[in-house]
């Protein structure tokens, strides 16, 4: 009887130990899509993406995975075009303003009920990570980036040679700056707002942010009393067309990469842009221009309410998951989400020059960061994060009527009240 | 076969038969997704879910709405342009390719073709650099011949932006109307220019009153698909200025796709497809009308 217990023990301990062992050497199984726009050469945010994502593959072989990729120019259309046609994958990116779409559809399911259901992965994120992937109360998708929408790019040598000793702190100094930078016969500030969205979500959407705040934001997007036409947006939108004169005359019929040229090739002394710009500065600009570029705040306006710090930034897209996804390739998809928004990647993401929506581990050396990325890096734990207008915002609204007016604004063919009153009957029409 | 050569009831059925196969293919891709667009038009849908039924009321915000008329406007503009543009600068190439003095007619004919082949994105983006207020070909060329004030922001100013965006197109497809002429003209029989010659009619002569009836029926051709084409025209624009600045460039079929897959609006993009649909016919109906009573000869 001793023999056989024996037995029975070492046959259950070493089925323990194998079996263990194969589940390992197995991990997880299942399959699913995923629609994205991350550039499998790419830098930054598509880098890190990459990294993430081949090591999970290696170390789950079981879990097959269909990238369906699409340049971000064109992702919107795309995923509007699978979304009519029925053919949504299982997971896709998405930014917070079609999130009511999906949810009220029930094509997506929940992100936070898995999320809170692992502990390690629920604290893993940053504080306001979730802002732009909420929607009636809900947690919809998972967000890999927390990007400001807008920082300020300039080349401290063409500055001092015109005589201005560093970053503006106030707007009447910034504009004081453009007016010597513009003698002395540079583009003052570079703008590449042929596709519109520029000028408006990289630009004025922070700068309305030094004449309003979060609540009257807020009350807009509810329909909560706040209007378009009230006098401190009116007169965010007056300050912007007048700051316009100190962009490139053909603002409006070149990109941002031509806008980025005007900058490397010593032309233009600044210009505003989302923070991707900092990794793509990084990459692509020549050395000696690199060498003497920083970053600063977008100046607060005298006898407005907004500070400096107040910033448009958030995670603008995120993953969500198709309700159709259950089961083991659930789980996998899950690990996989796991995966490429938290843990290394958070660490990867700050080396590609760009900040996630995770926490970085306690042992990251911020030394090994490029430097124009530390300087970004720092001032970004400054800002006062505030919603980007276009995430929030109806489509017709953010992505329509507010890129086409601010186009005309900045060109001087639309006054800042037509251009109100055009972004408020819009918006009326699609509350 | 001639339906006189039909023998009995049994061919007649088989005819029909055949004829019904290619007839019912036509139904379900061109007629079925008509009566779709049509019925979306009546609709609000966001591209999920049921399309909820709004009867007329999304034709009622586009009357009323500005862009609408706006955007109309510059492609009706452009209709207009590219028409006069295209066609007319056909025609004229065209009769002088008919002078017996004219040498290398198959090189000048396969170099004004060749824009045709080319993609309308590369056109629009070639001719994007040609525009360039920096580094443009047409700004450095009004600098070298002295004349910087003629300098313009071309794709830039609203008030310009049409007439800049109408070259490119016009540029492209002038050698598309004129191998059509061409060939039109090249049915002409011989004889007739040479009693026409022994009357004593010149060039200009032979084509106003000789080569112009003769090809009328191809003119009128060429003018509809133009006009209707343009009515669609959009890859151009996208390219040069994507609609900018504002909507100053933006044709009704960058609204219609702005709408459908940009906003998520297909009830409204439905309707503004079916609007550019009746403003193509009202053209084609009303180039009938004022073409179709001149009979070649």
């Amino acid at each position: 009887m001793k023999k056989r217990t024996v037995i029975l023990t070492m046959a259950m301990a070493m089925t323990m130990i194998f079996g263990t062992t194969a589940m390992a050497e197995e991990g997880l199984s299942g399959k699913f899509t995923l629609f994205h726009f991350h550039e499998e050469d790419g830098g930054g945010t598509s880098k890190a993406f990459w990294n993430a994502a081949h090591k999970f593959m290696e170390e789950n072989p079981n879990v097959e995975i269909d990238f369906q990729f699409t340049d971000s120019n064109n992702y919107q259309e795309k995923l509007t075009a699978l979304m009519a046609g029925d053919e949504l994958p299982d997971i896709w990116l998405t930014k917070g303003d079609m999130l009511p779409t999906f949810a009220d559809a029930e094509v997506i399911q929940a992100a936070d009920q898995y999320i809170s259901a692992d502990e390690d992965w629920a604290a893993a994120y940053v504080d306001g990570a979730f802002a732009d992937t909420t929607y009636d109360g809900t947690q919809w998708g998972v967000p890999f980036q927390m990007q400001a929408n807008c920082i300020g790019v300039y080349n401290q040598a063409i500055f001092e040679e015109c005589g201005i000793d560093g970053w503006p702190e106030t707007w009447t100094e910034l504009l004081e700056d453009c007016a010597k930078i513009k003698e002395a016969g540079y583009t003052p500030i570079a703008m590449g707002n042929k596709d519109q969205w520029l000028a408006e979500s990289a630009v004025f959407n922070t700068y309305a942010y030094k004449y309003i705040d979060q609540d009257w934001f807020n009350s807009l997007a509810n329909n909560e009393g706040a209007k378009f036409t009230d006098e401190a947006f009116v007169r965010a939108l007056e300050g912007f067309q007048n700051i316009a004169q100190y962009f490139n005359d053909d603002m409006n019929s070149i990109n941002q990469d031509e806008m980025y040229s005007l900058y490397y090739d010593k032309k233009a002394a600044m210009y505003f842009n989302g923070a991707w710009s900092v990794g793509t500065m990084i990459q692509n600009c020549p050395e000696d221009v690199l060498a003497t570029t920083h970053v600063g705040l977008m100046p607060a306006v005298e006898g407005e309410s907004g500070t400096k710090y107040d910033t448009a930034a958030g995670a603008g897209w995120n993953y969500v998951i198709n309700t159709s996804v259950q089961d083991e390739n659930l789980t996998a998809a899950l690990a996989f989400l796991k995966a490429v928004t938290t843990g290394e990647y958070a660490d990867d993401a700050l080396q590609q020059g760009f900040i996630s929506a995770a926490k970085t581990s306690d042992d990251l050396d911020m030394s090994s960061l490029a430097p124009l990325f530390a300087e970004y890096y720092e001032l970004a734990a400054q800002m006062n994060n505030c919603s980007i207008f276009d995430c929030v915002l109806p489509a017709e609204v953010g992505s329509g009527v507010l890129y086409a007016d601010t186009q005309q604004l900045i060109a001087g063919s639309m006054t800042a009240e037509d251009m109100a009153a055009d972004c408020q009957a819009t918006l009326e029409a699609n509350y | 076969m001639n339906t006189r050569e039909i023998q009995n009831k049994k061919q007649r059925v088989l005819i029909y038969l055949l004829v019904l196969i290619p007839f019912l293919y036509f139904l379900y891709i061109m007629v079925y997704p008509l009566g779709v667009s049509v019925y979306y038009s009546l609709t609000k849908w966001k591209g999920i879910g049921t399309p909820k039924f709004v009867g007329l009321d999304n034709y009622k915000t586009l009357v009323k709405s500005s862009d609408f008329w706006l955007v109309t406007k510059n492609t009706l503009f452009l209709s207009l342009v590219c028409t006069i543009g295209q066609v007319g600068i056909a025609l004229i190439i065209a009769f002088l390719m008919t002078l017996r003095r004219l040498r290398f007619k198959a090189f000048h004919r396969a170099v004004i073709f060749f824009p045709v082949v080319m993609s309308a994105l590369v056109v629009g983006y070639v001719w994007r650099f040609i525009y360039n207020s920096n580094y443009g070909l047409l700004n450095m060329f009004l600098n070298f011949i002295g004349k910087p004030e003629w300098i313009r922001l071309w794709l830039d100013d609203q008030n310009l932006v049409l007439k800049s965006v109408s070259i490119p197109v016009v540029w492209q497809y002038i050698g598309l109307y004129m191998v059509i002429l061409m060939s039109a003209i090249s049915a002409i029989p011989q004889d007739i220019f040479e009693c026409a010659e022994i009357d004593g009619a010149t060039g200009f002569k032979k084509s106003i009153y000789i080569t112009l009836p003769m090809i009328w029926n191809s003119l009128k051709v060429c003018i509809i698909l133009c006009a209707g084409g343009t009515m669609k025209i959009y890859d151009h624009l996208v390219a040069l200025t994507n609609g900018g600045p504002g909507r100053a460039s933006e044709s009704l079929a960058m609204y219609c796709y702005e709408f459908t897959f940009r906003f998520g609006n297909f009830g409204m993009g439905a309707a503004i497809a079916v609007a550019i649909l009746v403003f193509a016919l009202l053209i084609s109906g009303a180039i009938q009308l004022l073409m179709g009573r001149r009979k070649s000869a």
